[in-house]
């Protein structure tokens, strides 16, 4: 039997990145993929970043990461999201040439020694006492490793649908991974089903551009520290906006009875966040009309992409409404929309490493933990692959908190919450949003992948001789007195008489560590009253929810699955009402001398950082 | 069943005498929990079983040798339909608190009944959803109800006026902050123009100051307030102390410097409940015993919600008023016979004259609205000046800093009120904002 330090299933962003995680740890990767000539193909939307996905990008680039250097090697256009709303929610978003993208990834898989390519399926995961051992391919082949990363995606289960037509596979031309589902059942983990959907997509050549509004992209800037700007290939694309009309929503209306959604067809819960035309019409029929964003995907794809027009409609519904569209009144279709159901493992059963708490050495990452968006897959890839790198490296994991970064509070929601829709991130989900920005992902994790072992030490030593830079101009301010200058609104720091000389994204840095100061320092005495404490008080880690008396029974229920470890973790579930909350705390908490082992222990702060061996399962 | 005395044992039943100490006509013994009915039959006779649910029985309570103690009524509520949600009973018999003493010892001796913890009836109807924070919270300041005003205070937020007051808060809160998180997360889907974050900002400041002027009406109900006469020796304070009271409390001479210690008295003036208090007249050069006096008056005077500064009619008014600071300070002229002329409240303590209007002026300051407050613990009392301070801060952020900023205060701000209204963590402000918008590509 063939022998690898790690395998990983499944070649698209999440698994990509574990593959290159684990590579440059030095460890031995056995990858495996369906077709190799899809690795890391953009199924959905050609693009990278956008509001709380940028962030995503950049700290995992931060850390040691592929996807933002990708990015700008394949960017065509780029715009900055919120740019007047605050440096913390500004966002980077860089469309892509769909193709240019892929290359730039399988290049980065080529480039990595120890890093092997197999084209074949999944059929079984091998496991023996508990811990995973290694996969068993449909051919028959079987490949042993010391830990397994599963980046299926979709692909679990999958069923495709478009209008009435059903139809087995992950993505439209390809199949779908039907032995998997089983194997990962029989290893003790449950699996829930969601679905999604992608728009059709339009011929570039059957659009009236002139009777759109044009969408320039603005000057590109680089999203990966490792890309020089001097080297950014400038912008090849311009996209543009248009917007539905009356006559679409009378044609969506009347064929609602055709939707799978509206008949009941598909089952699986859709993103709230990402709803089919059809839905907004359903949903806001005050809205006399809904954008579109027509954004080609390369500079020579005969394709164009449009945001906004999510449906699983049947194909000739979606001609017909599309030509109500100004601009689309000639459109020609090459693909239709649809939507696609497939398994996916409820989160909760994994550790913050994510790795299964029932089976050591499996870890799962991207849209099979049932999240959204190339980004967030990517960024579980990343930190799955490297913690099982690591795990077999015999090192300690890497576990961010959540004040670090916003891929923490993804990780920490998924594990610790779970979902109930396919999971996107939003900056609104971390508490510590002020000071998560895309600005300072540099400063906040480019060490943490340094002591992992992903990023080299010449560039480590770049980004320390960066932020002296950054450092050196705050105490100059500081002994010029001139902070509360440059605190008043609207003033630069090239303003400032005597500046010093910085490039631009280190001088808008200084700007904003200086501006921001009393409100970051305000929110956070705030939330410290509010969670300090609590977090600092553990519950009992034999602690039986089941056995608290006047709870109800999805009360109970929702403790156990979740497993809150802090009294601050119980004050942050979702879907407990105050008095069953306060219920359960009395009672997890209730004096030792009652004659039962539980009792609230003060003064220790179980996370993070904390070890991948902790007790929980 | 599982034994489960914990610091919260719901299974287990509470007993407590409902009415109060004194002896009166009637009293209650209530019980609730699931041994409520068992434990009632076994020390009655006449209560049939099962007993007829909201149903006055006749029934007949039993000493342990088997002798009768006394013949009462007997209502059985059982569970959900009940006061607290659990079976309830309530015993009504003759009220002589030594009987009912008694009564109590009997049902203890059942092995799950336990003696009520103080406030645990409601605090199980709250478990069990019957009521809201505020509408328990308003049980409890209902039973320690000095004054009219309290009495009414709590009947109101008993009836939910505190409720549908921060209900109202809340939802303009969270439809503000669904807005602006709209805008950051979906730039795209909301733009500038679209927001609406000043006035609606200004609305909620608007009411979050209007809840603090309310809860500190009502702190005035639940903690009432110290009104302090003072001014110069022999300006006749004690005269007017008494003579507000209607009684003759505090010794009077002409000599100045009479009274020597602070005399206190409880008033209820347009049903206020307030702490009358007549303190040492001031001067220099006092004696030992008198200065001890005059100090411990400027103490009671640095204590009070209002200050009543005494001088005679055609006296020198400015160095007392200087004592204290003018928003807190009702200036009176004592002896109005004195002189015919003069400024502002005129008394004349020995015929009574303006004394009404002395008693109106007082209510009026402390008072200043008809609104009878809204009854806040000093916990809620400090979240809601939290929440003030975030929306300041969110306010002063809309003009002069981003609207990230803004949307962090208003995060904050939400924290603040559902720790106000005790709704815990509140909700996901993200709920809100895929229900209020379209939003999404």
């Amino acid at each position: 039997m063939d022998r690898a330090d790690v395998i990983v299933v499944g070649l698209g962003h999440a698994g990509c990145e574990a593959a290159l995680a684990c590579a440059r740890l030095g460890l031995d990767v056995v990858a495996v993929t369906l077709k190799a000539e899809r690795i890391a193909v953009m199924s959905c939307n050609p693009a990278i970043g956008g509001t709380a996905k940028g962030h995503l990008v950049r700290e995992l680039d931060a850390l040691g990461g592929e996807m933002a250097r990708a990015a700008d090697l394949a960017g065509t256009h780029q715009v900055t999201l919120n740019a007047s709303r605050g440096p913390a929610v500004r966002a980077t978003r860089v469309l892509c040439d769909r193709d240019a993208y892929a290359r730039a990834m399988q290049g980065a898989l080529a480039a990595e020694p120890t890093l092997h390519v197999l084209e074949g399926e999944v059929a079984a995961l091998l496991s023996e006492g508990g811990r995973v051992t290694g996969v068993a391919l449909a051919s028959g082949q079987q490949l042993a490793a010391r830990a397994v990363v599963v980046t299926t995606g979709t692909f679990l289960q999958a069923l495709m649908h478009v209008g009435a037509e059903q139809s087995v596979g992950g993505r439209l031309g390809d199949a779908a991974a039907t032995g998997l589902s089983a194997s990962l059942r029989a290893l003790g983990l449950t699996l829930g089903r969601f679905k999604t959907g992608t728009p059709p997509r339009l011929r570039r050549d059957s659009i009236d551009w002139a009777r759109c509004t044009p969408q320039p992209s603005e000057a590109r800037r680089p999203f990966s520290l490792r890309t020089d700007a001097a080297t950014l290939p400038a912008p090849t694309v311009t996209c543009a906006i248009t917007h539905t009309s009356a006559a679409t929503h009378a044609v969506l209306r009347e064929n609602l009875h055709r939707s799978p959604l509206f008949q009941g067809a598909i089952t699986g819960r859709g993103p709230r966040y990402c709803p089919s035309l059809e839905d907004k019409v359903v949903r806001f029929p005050e809205k006399g009309r809904h954008t579109l964003f027509l954004e080609p995907e390369g500079p020579n794809s005969p394709l164009v992409y449009p945001a906004g027009v999510s449906t699983s409609l049947p194909a000739d519904v979606q001609l017909r409404f599309l030509r109500t569209i100004v601009g689309l009144e000639a459109v020609e279709v090459e693909r239709f929309g649809y939507a696609v159901e497939y398994d996916f493992a409820p989160p909760t059963q994994l550790r913050p490493t994510l790795e299964c708490k029932a089976v050591g050495g499996l870890f799962l990452a991207g849209q099979l933990n049932g999240t959204s968006g190339y980004e967030e897959a990517a960024f579980q890839g990343l930190l799955a692959g490297l913690n099982a790198g690591l795990q077999v490296r015999g090192a300690p994991p890497l576990v961010l908190g959540r004040h670090e970064a916003h891929g923490a509070v993804l990780l920490d929601e998924l594990v610790t919450h779970g979902v109930d829709e396919p999971f996107r991130m939003f900056t609104s989900r971390s508490e510590h949003r002020l000071t998560l920005r895309e600005g300072n992902a540099e400063w906040r994790l480019r060490a943490h992948g340094h002591r992992a072992g992903l990023v080299k030490a010449a560039e480590h030593q770049r980004t320390l001789a960066r932020r002296a830079r950054v450092d050196a101009a705050l105490g100059w301010l500081s002994a010029a007195r001139l902070e509360s200058t440059l605190q008043r609104p609207g003033v630069r720091l090239h303003d400032l008489p005597g500046h010093p000389d910085l490039p631009g994204d280190l001088a808008d840095e200084v700007e904003t560590e200086v501006k921001y100061r009393g409100y970051v320092a305000m929110a956070l005495a705030s939330r410290d009253r509010l969670s300090r404490t609590e977090d600092a008080v553990a519950l009992p880690e034999d602690m039986v929810w089941a056995e608290v008396p006047g709870l109800s029974a999805e009360s109970r229920e929702t403790l156990t699955r979740l497993g809150p470890r802090t009294v601050g973790d119980v004050r942050r579930l979702r879907g407990l009402d105050p008095a069953a909350l306060e219920l359960a705390l009395l009672y997890a908490l209730r004096p030792v001398s009652r004659g039962t082992p539980h009792g609230g222990k003060l003064g220790k702060t179980p996370r993070p950082p904390e070890s991948s061996t902790n007790p929980e399962s | 069943m599982k034994q489960t005395e914990g610091l919260f044992p719901v299974s287990s039943t509470i007993v407590a005498i409902a009415t109060g100490p004194a002896t009166g006509a009637v009293g209650i013994v209530r019980l609730s929990g699931p041994a409520a009915v068992d434990a009632v039959a076994a020390i009655t006779r006449g209560l049939p079983s099962p007993p007829t649910p909201r149903f006055a029985h006749r029934v007949t309570v039993v000493a342990a040798d088997g002798a009768a103690l006394d013949d009462g009524l007997c209502l059985v509520f059982p569970a959900p339909r009940s006061l607290t949600g659990e079976t309830v009973v309530e015993l009504q018999l003759h009220g002589s608190p030594r009987l009912l003493a008694l009564v109590q010892a009997r049902l203890l001796e059942h092995p799950t009944v336990r003696l009520a913890d103080p406030g645990e009836f409601t605090r199980r109807a709250w478990v069990n959803g019957k009521v809201d924070l505020t509408r328990a919270q308003a049980v409890a300041a209902l039973v320690e109800a000095r004054s009219e005003r309290a009495v009414r205070a709590a009947a109101a937020a008993l009836g939910g006026a505190t409720a549908s007051r921060l209900g109202g808060l809340e939802r303009a809160l969270r439809a503000l902050h669904a807005e602006v998180e709209a805008a950051l997360e979906f730039p795209q889907d909301v733009e500038d123009h679209e927001l609406t974050v000043a006035p609606r900002l200004a609305a909620l400041r608007a009411d979050a100051e209007a809840l603090a002027t309310a809860a500190g009406a009502g702190a005035l109900l639940s903690r009432e307030p110290a009104v302090v006469l003072y001014g110069p020796v022999n300006a006749g304070k004690s005269t007017l102390f008494n003579a507000l009271l209607g009684e003759e409390r505090a010794l009077v001479d002409p000599s100045p410097g009479t009274t020597r210690d602070v005399l206190e008295a409880r008033v209820e003036w347009q049903g206020l409940g307030l702490q009358l208090k007549d303190t040492a007249g001031l001067r220099d050069g006092a004696q030992a015993l008198e200065a001890r006096g005059i100090a411990r008056g400027r103490a009671a005077l640095d204590e009070a919600a209002l200050a009543v500064c005494v001088v005679p009619a055609g006296a020198a008014r400015a160095p007392w008023e200087a004592e204290v600071l003018a928003e807190r300070r009702l200036d009176v002229a004592s002896k109005s016979d004195l002189h015919a002329e003069g400024p502002g409240l005129r008394v004349h303590q020995h015929d009574g004259k303006g004394l009404e209007a002395l008693r109106r002026a007082i209510v009026a300051r402390l008072a200043p609205t008809a609104d009878l407050g809204v009854l806040l613990s000093d916990r809620q009392r400090a979240s809601l000046e939290q929440l003030r301070a975030h929306l300041g801060a969110a306010a002063e952020a809309e003009r002069l800093s981003t609207l990230e900023v803004v949307a962090g205060e208003l995060a904050l701000a939400s924290a603040a009120l559902a720790e106000l209204t005790g709704t815990g963590a509140g909700r996901d402000v993200l709920d809100e904002v895929f229900a209020r918008f379209c939003i999404g590509k």
